[in-house]
């Protein structure tokens, strides 16, 4: 070997090194590095779902503080397999482009427009251990424009932060708007009203926030519930009495004494036959009330339309109370 | 909570059957209801005029004028089956009673199943009389075997006035003892 082929072997052998520490090098930062799969579209538009999948990115790496791999890297390596990374939603696939980019975790995630439901879902997987680290799924029915949202809360959720609270509460907002917009709300509400006010009159009058009306209810109830209740106690007196009157009268010999003790055996006799009908009238009107009182809480449960308008006042209060509390933070600091 | 404590009561009175007393008058000294049920006076009663007992044991009927006016005497017989009770003993009433006791007197023939009552009333130099109701004796009956006894007034019956003139008797009213088995 002369001295040229000498330097040459070194040169190589240098050059060798150089390029196994540098793939090691590059294998240790790549190893630190989160794969986050664009978003898998379902009837929502490729433009829309890219939009969706950057902001995803851009939340992940900037607010949740982690290293993500580049998303044209990404679609590079893929496409040399002929993969298309925004149709990767499952577990099976994204242990398959894990293992092809050599990466320790993947995200893969899907919005599905199914009629007018939004599913939201989204994985964070473990490729080594083979699990699924942490999850999300949140369907929703509203508008496209809450999915800016929701991909944000997903973000947060999937690596169990809490969500800041503006994102939170849109999150609540959106999940309330949803549940009213299904009708969920409404039934849920009314269903809830008429079993209150069938358990005890003016309960559901009282849940559905008419609280004069349910006091009224209630009152009506128990005052005639209260006369109901004299006439009772006179009806089990009168009875009493009777029989006493009656003891006496058989073993009465004195024509006078018969003569009282019978007079007051009809007029106790009289007296429990009145109790009675009237006892019988007041729980007629009690139990015709009662079903009036249910069929009210029923009629008077607010619509859905009133139910979403009740959502955006209680939520536009709810963002002033914050925004008033940050303020007030603020101006302590 | 404590709306269904106040509710509560309210649905035991929906819910419970109310009933009226049973209205029956059968104290047989009862002049309304005597009248209602076609007894003309003056009568004459047992009171009680119904009562149950078992054998061997012993019951008070008590003989009562009902609505009289100015009876001083009466003579009263008693029809009784002998082979079921025992006559064990008559006492005076109340009615012909006056600052003395009034005479009274009785025969119990066992063999025939009667009993003759004799009772005057008198003052200290002539006869009273009384008017309204009440009794002229008390006999009780001791019942041997079980079964409805029935005692009756006798047509022999009679009332008189302090004249000795006959006051008519418009009713006279059975008794009923009803006898079961001593267990």
């Amino acid at each position: 070997m002369n001295m040229t082929d000498h330097i040459r072997s070194n040169t190589n052998l240098c050059h060798k090194t150089i390029i196994l520490i540098s793939f090691l090098s590059f294998s240790t930062i790549r190893s630190q590095q989160l794969i986050v799969l664009d978003i898998a579209p379902l009837n929502i538009t490729d433009e829309y779902i890219l939009i969706l999948s950057d902001h995803f990115r851009e939340i992940i790496s900037t607010k949740l503080d982690k290293q993500i791999m580049p998303v044209e890297t990404i679609r590079e390596v893929l496409s040399q397999d002929k993969v298309n990374n925004r149709w990767c939603a499952e577990k099976w696939c994204a242990k398959e482009i894990g293992k092809l980019i050599s990466e320790e975790e993947v995200i893969v995630s899907s919005i599905w427009k199914d009629q007018n439901i939004y599913r939201i879902k989204g994985s964070l997987v473990n490729i080594n251990s083979d699990t699924v680290t942490n999850w999300h799924e949140f369907n929703f029915a509203g508008e496209d424009s809450s999915l800016f949202n929701e991909v944000e809360y997903m973000a947060y959720k999937i690596f169990n932060k809490s969500s800041p609270p503006e994102i939170q509460n849109k999150h609540d907002f959106i999940n309330e708007r949803s549940l009213a917009l299904q009708g969920i709300t409404e039934k849920n509400t009314r269903l809830k009203a008429t079993l209150l006010s069938t358990a005890v009159p003016g309960l559901g009058q009282y849940y559905l926030k008419k609280k004069v009306v349910g006091g009224v209810w209630l009152s009506a109830q128990l005052i005639l519930g209260s006369l109901a209740l004299r006439e009772y106690i006179i009806w089990r007196n009168s009875y009493k009495n009777f029989y006493e009157f009656e003891d006496l009268y058989l073993t009465s010999t004195d024509v006078s004494d018969i003569e009282n003790y019978r007079n007051a055996m009809i007029t106790t006799y009289d007296l429990a036959k009145s109790s009675i009908i009237q006892r019988q009238q007041y729980t007629n009107i009690i139990s015709g009330l009662w079903l009036l009182n249910i069929f009210h809480a029923y009629v008077i449960s607010p619509s859905t339309e009133k139910i979403l308008e009740d959502i955006s006042i209680k939520f536009s209060h709810k963002q002033t109370t914050n925004e008033f509390q940050l303020r007030l933070i603020l101006a302590l600091n | 909570m404590h709306s269904i404590k106040l509710i509560l009561p309210i649905i035991i009175i929906f819910i419970s059957c109310e009933k009226l007393p049973v209205k029956s008058f059968d104290n047989p000294l009862d002049i309304t209801q005597s009248e209602l049920i076609g007894v003309s006076f003056p009568a004459l009663v047992f009171f009680p005029d119904n009562v149950s007992i078992k054998t061997g044991e012993t019951v008070s009927l008590g003989v009562y004028a009902m609505e009289i006016n100015e009876l001083s005497g009466a003579y009263i017989q008693i029809n009784y089956e002998v082979q079921k009770v025992n006559i064990t003993s008559v006492l005076p009433g109340q009615l012909l009673h006056s600052i003395t006791d009034p005479f009274f007197n009785y025969e119990n023939d066992t063999l025939s199943g009667k009993l003759n009552i004799y009772t005057t009333s008198y003052g200290l130099d002539t006869l009273k009389d009384s008017s309204g109701t009440g009794s002229l004796a008390n006999i009780e009956f001791k019942a041997n075997v079980p079964g409805k006894i029935i005692i009756q007034y006798t047509d022999s019956t009679e009332f008189v006035d302090h004249n000795d003139n006959t006051i008519k008797i418009k009713s006279k009213l059975p008794g009923v003892i009803n006898v079961s088995e001593k267990n």
